[in-house]
Order: C-alpha cells, then sequence, then structure tokens
C-alpha cells in the first residue's frame, strides 16, 4: 500500500469551511442546553457540511471523501450530533441508490438520519438520538440499511449523554451493499472518533498545565506527563491514518476497504484510551458531570455501537488476506 | 471546487519500483546474516560493496557524495521491496556509517574527511561503530565524561564508552569526547573520528539476552588522535555536530526498520489460525497500517521542510509496537516450533525487542520529551 501525497492545501481549505464549528456546536452547549441541537441542525445544513462530498448537481459540496474525513475531525472534537455521520452516510446511500429527492431533503434539513443499533432481543432495535428522524440507519454486516423511522421509547436518557430509543425493527427501505458506502461510513465514523482522541489529548493536557498539586502543575509529574504522551501518540496515529485511509479510497486503491478497517479499528482504541485518560488526568473533576470529559467517553462509545463495534472491526481486519 | 490532482504511484514509480524488485531478487545473499563476531563484519561488507557495485548503495547521499538523491517516495519503495524479498536488515553493522557517521561528515566534515571516508563507507570498504553512551550517561547523554586532553596537534583520550554496537568489528567509531577541562552539560564537548587500531583501545564484547554479543565496551587509555584528521564539525561544538543528522536519523533512516516491521506483522497475521489470538493480531495489523501512515507522511513532510516534531511520538510507537508483536508471535507459535528457533527466528526477535525501549533514551525517557517538548507540559521540580 503506497500513496503519496501533501494535503496542505487541502488541510487549508477544509479549515476556512469548518472553522465555525467551534462557535456553532461548542461541547458546553450539550450541559447548558441539552434540547439545543435541534437549532443548531439548521446551521449544520446551511454550511453545507451534510454534503460535503456528495457531488453539485446532487446538491453536494463536490470535494472528495479526504476533505470530508478532515472536515470530520473538526466535528468529532465539538461532540456532533450522532445524527450527523447517520445522515452524511444515508445521502451517500440515497445518491447511490439515484434517489435524487432524498438526497435534497437530507442536504436541505427537511429529512434527518439517526443511527440504529444491532442485536437487540425480539425483533426490536435500539436507535440514537432519533427523535424527529426520517430515517434510521444501521450499519450491517450486509451493508447499509435505511428504513423508515418508527414509534420510540425511551430505552435509557441517563448513561450515554444522549437519548437510546427502542424501536421496533422496520422493513428496510433500502440496502446498500456497495464496498464504497460502507468505507464511507467507516472513515466518516474513524475521522469523528479522531477528532475525539485529539480533543481530549487537548484538554488533559490543558488541565495538566494549569491544576497545580505539591506547589507545581500537576503535568511536572512524570506519572501524568506520561499519560498525555499516551494520549498524543494514540491522537497522532489515528489522525494520520484516518486521512490516509481516507486518501487511499479517493484514489481508488485496492486495499482502501482494508485501510478503512484499520483505520476504524484504531480510532476506536484510540478515542476510548484518550477519553479514559483525560478522565483520569482530570481527577475527582472529571468524575463529576460537571466537567466535560465524560461527554467524550460516552460519545465514543455511541460511535463504537453504530459502527458495529471494535469486535465487529477486528473480525474484518483478520478477513483481508 | 475541486479535488487535487493526485500523485499516487506513477510510471516512472512504477517503473523504479519493478527496476528495485528485479534487482533484489538476483542479488539478495543467499543465507542469513550473522549476527555478530567477524563473519557478520564479512557479510555486511559483502552485502554493502554489492549494493554499491549495483548502483544501490547510499540511495540518501546527495550525488555529489556518491549517493544517489533519491526522493523519499523512491527510498519509501526501496525499502518496501527492500522487505518483501527478505534482504538482511538493514540494523546491521553497516547502519552507523551509512545513516549517521557519514551522513555527518557530509553535513559537517572537511573536504579531506569527505573525501577519505565517504567512499569507504559506501563502497563497503569501512565499518563504523558509534561511541557516544558511557556507564554512567545513558539516557542522559550531556553528561559525558570521557576525557580528551588536547596536546600540540593531538588529543589525547580517556575513559569509557559502552553499548557500542559492533566496536569489536569496526574500523572507525564517531566518538564524542569532553574536550573542554571542566565543562558540563552539552558544552566543551567534540565529535571525532577514532580509528579502532589506534594502541590503547580495549574493545570487549558483551553479549546481549538475546544470544549475540555486538554490544561492545570501549577503553581507551591515552590514545591518541591527529586534531585535524579526527575533529568533525570544529573544537568543543560535538553537541551541534551529533544534533545535525538527529532529523536525518529520525526522519528516514528508521523507515526501512518501521516498513520492516509493518512487513513482519502482515506475516504474522497470515499465520494465524486461533481464533484467541486474531483480536489482538488485528489490532496489530491496524496498528502497523498507523506506523506506515505516519512514518510516511514524517517523511513526506521531512523532504519539503522542517519536519514536524512527531519524529519522537512515531520513534516510540514504533518501540512499542516491535514489542507488542513479537510478544504476540511468541503466543502464535509456541516455544520449540521452527518459527522461534534460528538466528533470525521470532525468539531473537522477542528477545531482542526488549532493546527497542531502552536504547537510544528509553521510553520513559522518550515520553517526558513528548510531554515537555511536543506538548509544552513543564518539567519537574
Amino acid at each position: 500500500m503506497t500513496i503519496f501525497r501533501s494535503l496542505g492545501d487541502v488541510h487549508e481549505l477544509v479549515d476556512s469551511f469548518t472553522r465555525p464549528v467551534r462557535t456553532i456546536l461548542p461541547v458546553s452547549r450539550l450541559r447548558d442546553d441539552p434540547d439545543g441541537e435541534q437549532n443548531r441542525w439548521q446551521a449544520i445544513v446551511e454550511l453545507g457540511w451534510l454534503g460535503i462530498s456528495v457531488p453539485e448537481e446532487a446538491g453536494g459540496i463536490g470535494l472528495s471523501a479526504i476533505e470530508e474525513v478532515l472536515a470530520a475531525q473538526s466535528f468529532g472534537r465539538q461532540l456532533i450530533s450522532t445524527n450527523y455521520p447517520a445522515t452524511v452516510i444515508a445521502a451517500h446511500a440515497f445518491h447511490k441508490a439515484g434517489d435524487g429527492d432524498a438526497v435534497r431533503a437530507l442536504l436541505a434539513g427537511e429529512a434527518r438520519a439517526a443511527f440504529a443499533l444491532q442485536g437487540n432481543a425480539r425483533g426490536a432495535r435500539s436507535a440514537i438520538d432519533a427523535e424527529g428522524a426520517t430515517y434510521l440507519v444501521a450499519l450491517t454486516g450486509k451493508g447499509i440499511e435505511i428504513c423508515t423511522s418508527g414509534s420510540l421509547e425511551i430505552n435509557d436518557d441517563v448513561h450515554w449523554g444522549r437519548t437510546i430509543f427502542s424501536t421496533p425493527a422496520n422493513e428496510p427501505l433500502l440496502l446498500d451493499a456497495s464496498p464504497d458506502t460502507a468505507i464511507r461510513s467507516r472513515l466518516l465514523i474513524a475521522a469523528l472518533l479522531a477528532g475525539i482522541a485529539t480533543e481530549c489529548c487537548e484538554r488533559g493536557v490543558e488541565y495538566a498545565k494549569v491544576r497545580e498539586q505539591f506547589g507545581q502543575p500537576i503535568g511536572a509529574f512524570q506519572a501524568v506527563k506520561h499519560h498525555c504522551a499516551d494520549m498524543a501518540i494514540m491522537a497522532h496515529a489515528a489522525k494520520e491514518l484516518t486521512t490516509s485511509a481516507a486518501l487511499a479510497f479517493t484514489e481508488g486503491h485496492a486495499e482502501a476497504g482494508r485501510e478503512a478497517d484499520a483505520a476504524l479499528n484504531l480510532a476506536l482504541r484510540a478515542a476510548r484510551h484518550n477519553a479514559g485518560k483525560n478522565i483520569q488526568v482530570h481527577g475527582g473533576m472529571g468524575f463529576s458531570a460537571e466537567c466535560d470529559a465524560h461527554l467524550y467517553l460516552k460519545a465514543a462509545h455511541l460511535l463504537d455501537a453504530a459502527c458495529g463495534g471494535l469486535s465487529e472491526s477486528r473480525r474484518r481486519l483478520m478477513n483481508y488476506s | 471546487m475541486a479535488a487535487t490532482p493526485s500523485t499516487i504511484e506513477d510510471e516512472a514509480l512504477a517503473a523504479f519500483r519493478a527496476e528495485a524488485r528485479t534487482w533484489l531478487k538476483a542479488n539478495i545473499p543467499d543465507h542469513a546474516a550473522p549476527l555478530d563476531g567477524p563473519q557478520s563484519r564479512r557479510y555486511v561488507l559483502e552485502w554493502q560493496r554489492k549494493m554499491y557495485d549495483g548502483g544501490w548503495a547510499g540511495l540518501t547521499w546527495p550525488s555529489e557524495f556518491g549517493g544517489r538523491s533519491l526522493s523519499v517516495v523512491q527510498q519509501i519503495i526501496w525499502f518496501e521491496e527492500y522487505a518483501r524479498v527478505g534482504a538482511p536488515s538493514t540494523h546491521n553493522a553497516s547502519f552507523v556509517g551509512v545513516n549517521h557517521a557519514g551522513p555527518t561528515i557530509i553535513a559537517c566534515g572537511s573536504d579531506a574527511q569527505k573525501a577519505f571516508h565517504l567512499p569507504k563507507i559506501l563502497s563497503g570498504e569501512a565499518i563504523w561503530c558509534q561511541g557516544f553512551s558511557e556507564p554512567g550517561s545513558g539516557s542522559d547523554l550531556a553528561s559525558l565524561r570521557t576525557q580528551g586532553r588536547v596536546e600540540g596537534n593531538e588529543i589525547i583520550i580517556d575513559g569509557q564508552k559502552i553499548w557500542s554496537s559492533y566496536a569489536d568489528i569496526a574500523d572507525y567509531q564517531e566518538l564524542l569526547i569532553r574536550t573542554e577541562p571542566g565543562s558540563e552539560r552539552h558544552r566543551g564537548i567534540t565529535w571525532v573520528i577514532c580509528p579502532m587500531n589506534l594502541p590503547g583501545i580495549t574493545v570487549r564484547p558483551i553479549k546481549t539476552m538475546a544470544g549475540p554479543a555486538k554490544f561492545c565496551e570501549v577503553f581507551y587509555d591515552q590514545v591518541r588522535l591527529p586534531i585535524d584528521q579526527a575533529v568533525v564539525g570544529g573544537m568543543n561544538n560535538g553537541w551541534k555536530t551529533a544534533m545535525a543528522t538527529l532529523g536525518f536519523e529520525r526522519g528516514t533512516a528508521s523507515l526501512a526498520l518501521q516498513i520492516g516491521l509493518v512487513d513482519k506483522i502482515e506475516r504474522l497475521a497470515r499465520d494465524c489460525t486461533d481464533p484467541m489470538l486474531a483480536p489482538r493480531l488485528a489490532d496489530l495489523r491496524a496498528d502497523a497500517a498507523a506506523l506506515r501512515a505516519m512514518s510516511y507522511s514524517f517523511a513526506l513532510a521531512s523532504e519539503t521542510g522542517t519536519p514536524g516534531s512527531e519524529g519522537s511520538l512515531i520513534r516510540l510507537y514504533f518501540a512499542e509496537l516491535a514489542k507488542r508483536a513479537s510478544d504476540a508471535a511468541i503466543d502464535l507459535y509456541a516455544i520449540g516450533s521452527p518459527a522461534l528457533a534460528g538466528d533470525h527466528g521470532w525468539a531473537f526477535e522477542y528477545l531482542d525487542a526488549f532493546s527497542e525501549t531502552i536504547a537510544g533514551g528509553t521510553a520513559e525517557i522518550q515520553r517526558n520529551i513528548i510531554g515537555e517538548r511536543v506538548l509544552g507540559l513543564p518539567r519537574g521540580k
């Protein structure tokens, strides 16, 4: 697998259109205004973030998966709603199926998608943040399954920072079994997770510089410093591999699927590792809900659940010859 | 908005890859490299000579010094093919000369030093070793004490070095000595070329836990060096001279080892039939892909400008991945299996990998460096 390309100009381009993300999606919103996600969706729609790599003639910006992945790294840092990857994936699947109306409705904010999860007993399944969603998107072994959203019953609104619903398992409206959409989905989720890993590292490091105990910043203690170094390594690895996998996909490389699976596996581990270390570095405050540290951990778990989890990614990785 | 044009492997690069593959297939040695002693010296010099004659030596060296000035992309392709055919590890007795002493002489040496030493290194006539660490100066290199007393046109050296790989079979040593009496830390150090056959030098090989005796202790008892031939980069300027090629060493010299590790992990993953080990191998596969992504992107960045600080991240990632890979190999094959036995089997790899998180600054020191220099965390009181 050899792909060589300098991405300096692409980074600049992506920075230019994702810059407002910190203002539009401050992480503090999840503490102060948990119901405000709906209002923020409109801003996401207007900035065109849902259609970064959807072709222009279908209503998107017409960039490649590389831009989509780099943008998602920034969005992941701000804990963008899981509706974001679900809707982007749905748009790609509908586009592939030739359903231009559905794509336009999703990109225009008239329709929204949420993730459905696998493995619930008795025909029921779970869904994340599905209130008001038109579609449920499930990433399954068969491909991307999309169904219309049905009745929702709250399953858990305590533990994951977002609401988990129980919903009947409706017949799929669309099954996109193409490797392309599966790879795109994995890249997108890997990128969001890489963003979480990066943000946790930065937050942990910043805190270690200002929090003092025993007369010095705790980051001066090697035990804490080494946690920070480990976070930096994991974040860098997740970012670089996700970006390189997006490059391989865009270039049509034969091993793009395998690279995307590797990126997802690594990003899943990096996000959970760094979220945990960030909580540890924050000490008692890190354990309190008043500190944001727990939100990153929970967001990482929801993305893990949405993409089938670490075990599934390992199974796929071992299937390559 | 359009995507930027692709520079994926084009025809010229594909032709270069084919050329490298053909040459390697036809020329790799038919027996595995001995790990230490005079037989290792013969083997390494012969292989270096073969690459030199075939036009494959000094790929990264500037062409005015006999190298090929290849682009980083070409180097990567060469090392990928090199790993694919299982060519001798580059981490052998020629490593210091080709990847460290040579580039240092190119960067800081006099014309006479360049003319004398560089052709010998490239063509496989001379082996170099490194004399940096001392019994009291391991991770804390700047505390070194080996003394160089200036007397007329000569420096007279007294002291002791340790962990000097292949010093017993080397012709020359890149040696750091303290030439300014009473100086401390990074000041007052000089980088010198020390021929290993001089009177007053005693070398004692140290057997490692992995079997071979490639590390050595070197003792200096009134060893006399002519200043004009020996000093590189100026008197008392040795720290700067040693650092001159650090970026080089951390950038592309490690590419071969990184690519080699990726290749080894792939072989392990393909061999894995035990479902209990599969999750570990899957993670290793992903980690290997990450190592490749990080090291390629770092090497490309070093070519076009000053590489960022992420070199220290990659180095530690590599060291710990090498250990985890060989740890998985022990569980996969089990003691007694042919895959573990032999000079280059996984038992050797496993035991030898314990040095990965020690040599060149322990993993703990690496984490301090990352914390302080990359992340800007304060030093402890």
